[in-house]
């Protein structure tokens, strides 16, 4: 009996010394996981523009059903994203998000990431549904280097792509630099065109 | 589809070890569609005749050289044997979608088309997967303006050319060209001359990618996120099916719904675009009721109780009813429902033209029974010989029917213009005649007096009636074509020509706009061009029809429901008339009710509502005339309620509620239903389908008529005045003799 | 130097042949008036025993192709002569018009007597000025004369002549591109069937043969279709005007029998190669035909010897690359010229080509990859025989036909990023 009585205060008193699981919490905060899935975040480029093209992928790709967006299209006077089109509305319902995770998957721009904040909670229903004003990164606090604020959980359990295989063939770059070609045409649009692209001439 | 013919010999063939048969002359690709086989292709459209350009096609055929073989350039043959997915398909396939793609820019994200795009779809279906092309792609400024309404992207382009065909070879119209050649080559627009038709809309609904985008629904939307309604196009009296596209409250684009008799797979700008109304933020959403000379807003029982009880005061004598060539049939037949019954009057018309009950010989007999109804069809346009324009632009009036003039001159028709405005078609009518305003009908008797004085009269009614006829060009002696070509500044020798081809033809369309009828000098326009066309046989023949060009969407329908002060619905005749449209506005009426209509427009001094003690008014607007109103209620438009129309050609069509009812506002037929049961009527009609049965078992013209038998393309009631073997021909406004006209698909 | 055998060519040298007294006095138009004298059917007859194939490339039999025309047509027939010579390589109906402008015309005459036609299209190359202007002269002294138009040598048959000057597009040789031309239309080639002779320029059935073609009619009349086919080999009857140019001492125009070997026209009429230089390729029918090596040197220029060597003889256009040239320079300079004169109809020719060139310049400038060859011959496989029109093919031809002879030279541009002959092998020896 003895033995036992002794064998659990030893265990009690091991774990005496150890640091608590427990934070208390409105002071203290406790950092999440790589892979945590918090409130939305809509990015910005480094130049301010924002990466979402209102192309209603994530709201498609929404079991929940949660987003909704009104795309228009950029004048030369307002430039809001690059390329021809950006979202004038973008509302995520926060109430109805069950914080999949499916938006950030679809997105072709890495506009939308869940981010770490997860202290969503109001006494009124419509102060829940976010607009693209709260959802959109501040100018100027884009991710730059590894700043965690705005990394978005992507590059943590997103596989990357293979890297090219390195070419054993000496390259003498003459007129084509051989550059592969990419998708990022949605972010070209009506810029000026390429001045290096063939068919100008 | 391909009904079995007696003049088209059948073709068996073997398509993936499906047996098929199919008209001779069918091509590959459609052979394949009617046995449920696709066949990916972008240049080919079934509208059009085949181009073999994009190469996307491929078909492996047995014994024919020099596999692949493209499906839409390759006509069926007895016995023929095809294979649509061999590796040879396969890899020529691949090889195409690979080439299309290497300057193709890939931002479906921000592409319209992005969702219901062919490129996309095909290459998902039959593509290579990984493209090998890892050069840089070319770029275009973007977007470019080819016309008001249309943008193009030429990054996105594959050089179908189905627009460019579009407009040269289907509207005929300059516009789009194609520019430079090569790997150059893209659409532009024709620099002298810019790309104004008014069938722009469908060289966006055809491009297979999102090369050519309308400004009105750019960046709108995906298209997975819209609800898709079959219904009908709103905007003119053919009744193009359409197809509503509606994203949450809003109309974001009407498209075509092929129906091949009536619209062919084409829709015109107007009707496109012009759902505007619906989603206009200034609609009414609660009803108004004039108090202390202002119009206040008011809940519906008010309103509703205000209305009934206004009407109440009046007898019947001084109250009267405009209803609308915009609302459903139903509530057409509801309207004149509740003045017949409940308000005990039959002061009730709508704006519409002047179709005289009987011709001015009438004692010859020579009326049809109903000089209001064009007799032919659309459809009968396509082998039509003959086609005359009397006073009637379908450019501007009823667009999707210039196509089908267009069609039938690709046909070898014949197109003769007689007008006194210029229209878009004299480019390429056969024989343009300008004359003054208000003489269509001076030229219709003329080119009767010729079939009289050359004796080219032909058909049953001619013979039965030929006694009659001598006394008949007797009436007409004055209207000699030499006469009438000083007149007009025309040569008679042309209008001679003119009364001995429709004479002579295998089929001869003769039109005229309903609205033409309302200038002076043409009142009695409908009864000549109807004797001209008994005469010479071409009512009832196929092919050929004559009659007018409706306005509106349900112009033809208002009639038919009785929306007339001389007929109950189905033109039954009423022993005493009510008051016209005219006399009503005229101050005949102390009290008027307006459904869906705004005669102020049509009146020279508005003010002259003011002085009627109750006027009530239905619409979705704050019109000229209801700012006159005591009571107004708001409306619902077309989108958002069930009900049918009848287009010019007699075709009872479907509409669908397409999105839900704006908040506030009542369908026309709703609102009646309300004010009825306040004056008493008891009815409980709980949808109009119940109203629909009602028409169907009260008014013979309409038949048999259910919301199931309206299917998605409509029904046509027969026209079979002026057929009568026996030649005792009823008169206007009279059933035709055989009382009942079953309604035929 | 050897003497050609002059056929089409009779009378060249003679100063002032181009002018009607000239020409009358050698004989011109009177296989014109003989032919008058015969039945249209005689004429035919004629041409078939002669065993005449079409000089444009294709090498179908002309009278045969003559008899195909639709009967009973609602519509007026057609003659149409193919005079828009863009072939690189080939400059035989340039001389023709330009120098014998009066064979062309009596050559038209008779064709459209034979086929019974009363109005002949000459349709000539927007860019040959002086062979239009020779031409139109020609027409006109000959209407002048009573030798065209109304009422022919007094025999009351009427045949117009009309000039006309094409924009300067390739494709506008294809024979239903060339009648969109005619007709004003954008030159694009016309589906088919329905085929020219049942229904062609203006929709009425159309006969439509090359410059050279009806140019050697007159003479076959003249001396009868037995003399004619007397000449050259078994199937390919006649004489043929060689095209040479490239790399030898005396490019021209040489007019030989059929079956003349290669290496006797390069050595003994077109003076040897350039420098004395060893012969690396030729293309035997003009840059739309497969090349050869030196290995095929002695082949007969026949159409079935060279298509047993895996060529063709096309238009006979002789074009021969000398042991310096790069083989991939010379093939991206062909592939060019194919991808500015693609009309852009067709998916294939319009895209393909493009990519064939960008990929080819990469290849030549030292940036290719090694899967750039297999890309290469698969692109070439997308395109040939899925084309609208035989363009797509004759793009392909050289790619292909290189690749399976210098496939070395193509990986030396892979792993070395230069060429291994010519010019720019010395540019980038000098670099380093």
């Amino acid at each position: 009996m003895a033995n036992e009585i002794i064998k659990g205060l030893s265990r009690t008193l091991r774990e005496m010394g150890r640091k608590p699981t427990t934070v208390s919490y409105p002071e203290q905060h406790r950092s999440q996981p790589a892979r945590y899935r918090g409130r939305h975040v809509l990015h910005r480029y480094e130049n301010g523009l924002e990466r979402c093209v209102g192309c209603f992928l994530c709201a498609g790709a929404c079991p929940a059903d949660a987003i909704y967006i009104e795309a228009e299209e950029n004048s030369e006077a307002q430039r809001v994203s690059p390329g021809e089109r950006f979202a004038r509305v973008f509302d995520v319902n926060m109430l109805r998000c069950i914080f999949c995770g499916y938006c950030q998957q679809a997105c072709p721009t890495g506009a939308i990431t869940l981010e770490k904040e997860y202290e969503l909670a109001s006494l009124r229903p419509e102060d829940l549904i976010y607009h693209k004003e709260q959802l959109l990164e501040a100018v100027g606090e884009q991710h730059h280097g590894d700043n965690p604020a705005t990394i978005g959980s992507n590059t943590a359990w997103q596989p990357q792509p293979p890297a090219d295989p390195p070419l054993t063939i000496p390259q003498q770059r003459g007129t084509f630099d051989g550059q592969a070609a990419s998708a990022a045409a949605v972010g070209q649009g009506n810029l000026i065109p390429d001045p290096s692209s063939p068919i100008q001439d | 589809m391909s009904q079995p013919t007696n003049d088209v010999p059948m073709v068996n063939l073997t398509i993936d070890g499906r047996q098929v048969t199919v008209p001779k002359g069918t091509v590959v690709w459609k052979a394949a569609q009617l046995a449920g086989i696709e066949i990916p292709i972008y240049c080919y459209h079934p509208k059009m005749p085949p181009l073999g350009a994009c190469r996307m096609c491929f078909v492996e055929i047995e014994k024919m050289p020099k596999p692949p073989q493209t499906s839409c350039t390759t006509e069926v043959t007895e016995g023929m044997v095809v294979h649509t997915d061999t590796e040879l398909v396969k890899k020529a396939r691949q090889g195409t979608l690979e080439f299309l793609l290497i300057n193709h820019p890939l931002d479906c994200p921000i592409c319209d088309k992005g969702g219901e795009c062919e490129l996309q779809d095909f290459t998902l279906r039959y593509g290579p997967g990984a493209s090998r092309f890892d050069l840089k792609k070319r770029h275009f400024q973007k977007p470019i303006p080819v016309s008001e309404n249309v943008l193009l992207d030429r990054e996105r382009c594959i050089a179908c050319q189905r627009c460019v065909r579009f407009t040269q070879d289907i509207a005929r119209e300059p516009g789009l060209i194609m520019e430079e050649r090569g790997f150059r080559t893209m659409v532009g627009v024709d620099p002298n001359a810019p790309f104004d038709s008014i069938f722009s809309g469908n060289t966006v609904e055809m491009c297979p990618v999102g090369a050519l985008t309308a400004k009105s629904y750019r960046f709108m939307t995906r298209p997975w996120e819209l609800r898709r309604t079959p219904s009908v196009c709103p905007g003119c009296a053919v009744g193009c099916n359409v197809r509503v596209d509606v994203r949450v409250d809003r109309v974001l684009r009407l498209m075509s719904r092929t129906n091949d008799a009536i619209d062919d797979g084409w829709l015109c700008d107007r009707g496109r675009w012009g759902y505007a109304a619906v989603n206009d933020p200034d609609r009414l959403r609660v009803p108004l009721v004039r108090k202390n000379g202002e119009l206040r807003e008011v809940t519906w029982d008010e309103a509703l109780d205000a209305v009934a009880q206004r009407l109440r005061t009046l007898s019947p004598a001084q109250i009267g009813g405009i209803g609308s060539t915009h609302t459903t049939n139903e509530e057409a037949y509801l309207f004149q429902k509740i003045l017949r019954d409940g308000l005990k009057t039959n002061n009730i018309d709508h704006f519409h033209g002047v179709f005289p009950a009987a011709s001015m010989n009438a004692s010859s007999g020579a009326t049809g029974a109903m000089p209001w109804v064009f007799t032919g069809t659309i459809a009968g346009l396509d082998h039509a010989q003959e086609i005359i324009l009397l006073g009637a632009d379908p450019y501007q009036q009823q667009p999707v029917l210039d196509l089908r003039i267009k069609k039938a001159l690709r046909n070898g028709a014949r197109l003769t213009v007689i007008s006194a405005e210029p229209s878009r078609i004299d480019r390429i009518a056969h024989r343009v005649m300008r004359i003054k305003s208000g003489g269509e009908a001076a030229i219709a008797r003329t080119l009767t007096q010729v079939v009289v004085a050359e004796h080219l009269w032909r058909g049953t009614f001619a013979e039965v009636n030929e006694t009659q006829l001598a006394r008949y060009g007797e009436r007409l002696k004055d209207y000699t074509p030499e006469r009438i070509a000083i007149a007009f500044g025309l040569e008679a020798e042309d209008l001679r020509t003119v009364a001995r081809t429709i004479a002579g033809a295998h089929g001869a369309v003769i039109v005229y706009d309903e609205m033409t009828t309302r200038t002076t000098g043409n009142e009695t326009l409908a009864a000549d061009v109807l004797d001209l066309g008994l005469l010479t046989d071409n009512v009832t023949q196929p092919n050929a029809g004559v009659g007018p060009l409706f306005s509106d969407a349900n112009s033809l329908g208002a009639r038919d429901m009785g929306v007339l002060p001389d007929v109950a619905p189905g033109y039954r005749a009423l022993a005493k008339p009510g008051l016209d449209y005219a006399a009503m506005l005229g101050g005949g009426v102390r009290g008027l009710w307006v459904m869906g209509a705004d005669p102020a427009r049509h009146m020279s001094d508005p003010a002259a509502l003011a002085k009627l003690e109750t006027l009530v008014v239905q619409d979705m607007r704050l019109t000229a005339t209801a700012q006159y109103a005591h009571v107004v209620l708001p409306a619902l438009s077309y989108a958002e309620k069930t009900g049918s129309f009848t287009n010019l050609e007699r075709c009872v069509q479907a509409v669908r509620r397409a999105m839900p009812p704006l908040p506030g506002a009542r369908a026309d037929w709703e609102i009646l239903r309300a004010v009825g049961n306040r004056l008493g009527l008891n009815w409980t009609y709980r949808s109009p389908s119940d109203i629909t049965k009602e028409i169907a078992t009260s008014v013979p013209l309409y038949a048999d008529l259910t919301r199931e038998a309206l299917g998605s393309q409509g029904q046509r009631w027969n026209f079979a005045g002026g057929r009568e073997a026996d030649g005792v021909l009823s008169d206007g406004g009279q059933l035709p003799a055989n009382g009942s006209l079953p309604l035929s698909h | 130097m050897a003497e050609q055998m002059r056929v089409v060519t009779k009378d060249i040298e003679i100063p002032g042949i181009d002018t009607l007294a000239v020409y009358q006095a050698h004989g011109g138009y009177a296989a014109l008036r003989k032919a008058l004298a015969m039945e249209p059917v005689a004429v035919m007859e004629e041409v078939k025993i002669s065993g005449l194939r079409g000089r444009g490339g294709a090498g179908f039999p002309t009278g045969m192709k003559w008899s195909f025309l639709a009967k009973g047509s609602s519509k007026p027939t057609y003659l149409a002569c193919n005079a828009d010579e863009s072939e690189p390589g080939t400059f035989k109906d340039r001389m023709i018009m330009e120098r014998l402008p009066h064979r062309l015309v009596e050559g038209v005459l008779i064709s459209a007597y034979a086929t019974g036609t009363k109005t002949a299209f000459i349709y000539i190359r927007g860019e040959l000025k002086q062979a239009a202007r020779q031409v139109g002269r020609a027409i006109q002294e000959a209407y002048d004369a009573g030798l065209a138009g109304k009422n022919i040598m007094g025999t009351g048959i009427d045949i117009d002549i009309i000039l006309h000057r094409g924009a300067g597009a390739y494709i506008c040789g294809e024979e239903t591109a060339l009648m969109e031309s005619l007709e004003g239309k954008r030159g694009y080639p016309r589906l088919k069937p329905p085929f020219p002779a049942a229904a062609g320029i203006y929709g009425g059935p159309t006969v439509i043969n090359n410059c050279e073609t009806l140019s050697t009619v007159p003479l076959i009349l003249a001396n009868g279709g037995a003399w004619y086919a007397g000449i050259g080999t078994e199937k390919s009857k006649g004489t043929r005007i060689f095209c040479v140019s490239g790399h030898v001492n005396k490019p021209g125009n040489y007019e030989l029998p059929m079956g003349t070997p290669l290496r006797t026209i390069i050595d003994d009429y077109a003076g040897g190669v350039l420098g004395g230089k060893r012969v690396k390729a030729i293309i035997p029918g003009g840059s739309s035909t497969p090349m050869l090596d030196a290995s095929k040197l002695d082949i007969p220029m026949d159409y079935e010897s060279v298509a047993a060597a895996g060529s063709m003889l096309g238009a006979a256009g002789v074009i021969v690359l000398d042991e310096d040239t790069c083989i991939v320079g010379a093939v991206l300079r062909m592939t060019e010229f194919y991808r500015d004169e693609s009309c852009g109809k067709c998916t294939p020719c319009r895209e393909g080509t493009y990519w064939l060139v960008e990929l080819l310049e990469r290849l030549e400038h030292g940036g290719g990859r090694g899967s750039d060859i297999a890309l290469l011959r698969d692109i070439c496989d997308n395109i040939s025989g899925k084309s609208f029109c035989p363009l797509g093919d004759a793009a392909t031809s050289s790619i292909i036909s290189s690749i399976k002879l210098f496939a070395d030279e193509y990986l030396y541009h892979v792993t070395q990023g230069r060429c291994l002959v010519g010019e720019g092998a010395r540019q980038a020896i000098a670099a380093h």
